[in-house]
């Protein structure tokens, strides 16, 4: 049990890897509209009143280094709970370890888990909601863990509850052809997809009751965002869908916004700030932009190797895949023109791959054991 | 026998080669902003400035003969490759692989930050000499005593080049005293033949490299003192971490203090910055006692030691995890006149180097670095969760891991966090896996072996 939790929390170090390399959390432009509607209360231009709130009381109004912890945390949780409901492995640390590694180093989750940007709860959120619908049996704690975590995170941003009403949709109308479609749903049922529904309506009920505590509004999309499209909605979400670039809103300068607020609500940290190298303009994620599209690539073709052979991976590879395309197109309905990148969910690609490499015998015999007694029951 | 001896010349001049790449390419040895130069003038002037040691001046000035600042380049590389391949020797031992040493200094050469640091004019290059120095003392077996001896003499030496050794060799040494005290730890220092009286040798060097600094600044400045600037390095990072705009905020009404007139504009470059309280009235001299009552204050205040400990973390994480290499901007104008001063032949092809022109970039290289990184990190991981390789290794990785370590805390806590602190000893990562690689495994029978498992992945 000891091994699992620091493992999780090397796992956390590890996701903020970018933010440490960076001297400071990453900033983009917007992320001051989200501290400050957090310290005031009000709902932020660019999306719900929740991540500014989150900002505002894990940061202790003192340090943003223990947002980005907070939210390095979580993600760390989540891929623990893929690896120990995924797969049939007892000893599962090597592969999860791996799987921090991997996603930190060569993809982009440990750039979304240190940015100050409700990006990382896509994620969270997406990986959560696909333990609760086709793991088989949750352990009653880690299921409470899973269910608060995933309805706090789907209202951290608009985009995340119509992104999985789509996905929902869509394995609700395979369950009314499951004898044709029994690999997709895994351990999927009506009573799952329930819960799914469940998750969503309370996901919604949260956001609405802190807006309209906080501004006497209920609605969660700005009126302001209901504005002509330029281009057709389909356009919109499939430009969504290859802006695989990593936020360029990532350069701030002196002139930003953000560093105003930050001055006003962080001024501890403001000279932490100004050391960073963001700030210093020598961040540079040129190279690694390419990688992390090869990386990306890469996984997807190994993943279409798994449906060809007909691995269990294939089900929830393919659920990533879903949440991946109609995030796009939830964010072409909300943002229209503006494009969103899809870097945040991308990394989520590794995990089936992973898995799939898990259930082969690629470790010794003798390395599949475990050293502890607290093991899932089926 | 004979092919041993042959093979590690070979190996020691390849590698010297390999390893002086970015000199060759940049058509010029590498300088870093005012730093050089001030090296070379404590030298070539015979002063001993505040804030470095002189020791590394003296070795450029003797070993380019006053000359050509090749030789310099070469004698680094030279003797970065001469410690490495003791390391290699002492951990595979007869199994010793001409090919995998190679391999290893490609790997460090072309995709990390180990030619950069030995083509550069800068004391950092002691760093990884150092700890591998400090690595060949702790796990070497029936060695002859000269090498020992010659490995003593060039572990203090490599102390006295940098401020920074003295402070990470003595707490390495004392954690690993500290292990002593509890007793299943003794007993696998014991049973690897890490035995108390090689530690307390080692201490011994150590102590006395803080004797030979005091000798060397006696004879050229008439003090004894060895670190001059220790204070205000400490005060530069208390500036940074914001410790110091929280004290002057609550002690500036109390005491008289000079600083307090420039409390609202103490800029972050604490240490340099002209409009720093430190360049004015006086300049460092001047300030030394009230900074050090400052110092001390702070950390006898419950309240500042608190905000100390917690940035200090933030502080070693933030330098474990930031290594880019290439920290070779365009020489500053003090860089030039020290090189037309000192080196005058050599002045023309310094100013068509590549870097004097702003011709250098390193993001590729950083890229990659930052990959293997993350890819050795992951393998100490894994081998230290499944006990894989033998306690040897697995002590041996250890100890590279806690040198990193020990590095970003007493930089990034007593400095300031820059990269080149931390890309000095990053590479030293692999260096431990293809020891291993070099004497366990048949890399043709693995091969074999993966493939095989590729092909036959159960669905």
């Amino acid at each position: 049990m000891n091994k699992k939790i620091v493992l999780i929390l090397l796992g956390t170090i590890i996701l903020t890897f970018s933010g440490f390399n960076n001297k400071y959390p990453l900033l983009t432009a917007k992320s001051g509209n989200y501290i400050e509607s957090g310290f005031e209360r009000t709902i932020s231009k660019d999306g719900s009143i929740l991540y500014g709130l989150f900002v505002a009381h894990s940061s202790w109004g003192y340090s943003l280094w223990l947002t980005v912890l907070t939210q390095s945390l979580f993600v760390s949780i989540m891929l623990f709970y893929c690896f120990k409901y995924f797969t049939n492995r007892t000893n599962i640390l090597p592969y999860y370890l791996t799987c921090i590694f991997l996603s930190a180093f060569a993809m982009s989750a440990s750039i979304s888990s240190s940015s100050i940007q409700p990006g990382v709860f896509g994620a969270i959120s997406i990986l959560g909601f696909g333990l609760l619908l086709f793991s088989k049996q949750l352990f009653r704690r880690d299921f409470w863990i899973i269910f608060f975590t995933v309805i706090v995170g789907l209202g951290m941003e608009p985009a995340y509850i119509m992104t999985l009403v789509f996905v929902l949709s869509f394995y609700a109308i395979l369950l009314m052809f499951r004898h044709k479609s029994s690999r997709l749903l895994l351990n999927l049922n009506w009573k799952k997809a329930a819960l799914g529904l469940f998750v969503i309506g309370s996901s919604l009920a949260v956001l609405g009751s802190v807006h309209l505590l906080t501004h006497s509004e209920v609605g969660i999309i700005k009126q302001e965002q209901n504005s002509a499209y330029k281009s057709n909605i389909l356009k919109c979400a499939f430009k969504n869908l290859i802006q695989l670039d990593l936020d360029p809103k990532l350069n701030v300068n002196d002139s930003t916004e953000t560093i105003s607020i930050l001055f006003k609500r962080y001024n501890q940290e403001i000279r932490e700030v100004y050391l960073s190298r963001q700030m210093g303009n020598w961040t540079n994620f040129y190279p690694f932009d390419y990688f992390n599209k090869a990386c990306i690539v890469l996984c997807i073709m190994f993943s279409f190797w798994i449906i060809k052979k007909g691995q269990q991976q294939y089900g929830l590879f393919n659920y990533i895949l879903l949440a991946n395309l109609f995030y796009a197109l939830s964010n072409a309905i909300i943002y229209k023109d503006n494009l969103v990148s899809q870097h945040h969910l991308t990394w989520l690609f590794l995990i089936p791959v992973l898995l799939s490499i898990s259930n082969t015998v690629f470790l010794s015999p003798k390395n599949n054991t475990t050293n502890d007694n607290d093991e899932k029951s089926h | 026998m004979k092919n041993h001896i042959n093979n590690g010349w070979i190996a020691l001049l390849l590698s010297t080669l390999i390893l002086c790449f970015w000199a060759f390419f940049n058509l010029f040895p590498l300088t870093f902003n005012s730093d050089t130069a001030t090296y070379l003038e404590t030298a070539f002037y015979g002063r001993v400035y505040e804030d470095r040691p002189i020791l590394y001046g003296l070795f450029m000035k003797v070993i380019s003969f006053e000359t050509s600042l090749w030789l310099v380049v070469f004698v680094q590389s030279l003797l970065i490759s001469f410690v490495i391949l003791l390391n290699f020797k002492i951990m595979a031992k007869q199994s010793y692989c001409l090919a995998y040493h190679m391999l290893f200094i490609l790997l460090i050469t072309f995709g990390m930050g180990a030619s950069f640091v030995s083509c550069w004019l800068m004391s950092d290059i002691f760093t990884p000499i150092t700890i591998l120095c400090l690595g060949f003392l702790l796990f070497n077996t029936n060695t002859r005593k000269l090498l020992i001896i010659v490995i003593s003499i060039l572990f203090v030496i490599s102390i006295v080049m940098h401020n920074s050794h003295f402070y990470i060799c003595i707490t390495i040494v004392l954690i690993l005293l500290f292990g002593f005290i509890i007793k299943p730890i003794r007993v696998l220092f014991k049973k690897e033949g890490l035995y108390l009286k090689r530690l307390c040798y080692i201490f011994t060097m150590v102590v006395l490299s803080s004797f030979l600094s005091s000798a060397l600044h006696q004879a050229y400045n008439g003090n004894l003192k060895s670190v001059q600037s220790g204070v205000f390095f400490l005060m530069g990072n208390l500036v940074e971490m914001g410790v110091i705009d929280s004290y002057l905020a609550d002690n500036c009404v109390q005491k008289n203090l000079k600083i307090c007139q420039y409390k609202d504009s103490i800029p972050n470059n604490f240490l340099w910055s002209e409009k720093s309280p430190l360049s004015k009235d006086g300049g460092w001299i001047e300030h030394k006692e009230e900074y050090t009552f400052i110092v001390k204050d702070i950390l006898t205040t419950p309240k500042y030691m608190i905000q100390l400990v917690y940035k200090s973390v933030l502080l070693t994480l933030k330098q474990f995890f930031l290594f880019d290499t290439g920290e070779a901007k365009e020489p500053t104008p003090r860089v030039e006149d020290a090189i037309s001063n000192f080196y005058p032949d050599s002045y023309e092809h310094f100013i068509s180097s590549r870097q004097s022109i702003g011709k250098l970039d390193f993001q590729l290289v950083n890229f990659f670095q930052t990959l293997i990184f993350g890819l050795c990190l992951l393998i100490y991981c894994l081998v230290f969760l499944l006990r894989k390789m033998n306690t040897r290794y697995r002590l041996y990785m250890a100890f590279i891991l806690l040198s990193l370590f020990i590095n970003a805390f007493i930089c990034g806590t007593l400095s300031g966090v820059f990269p080149r602190y931390q890309d000095r000893l990053v590479w030293l990562l692999p260096l431990p896996l293809f020891a291993y690689i070099m004497e366990y495994v048949d890399v043709k029978k693995q091969f074999q072996k993966i493939k095989n498992t590729i092909w036959n992945l159960q669905f």
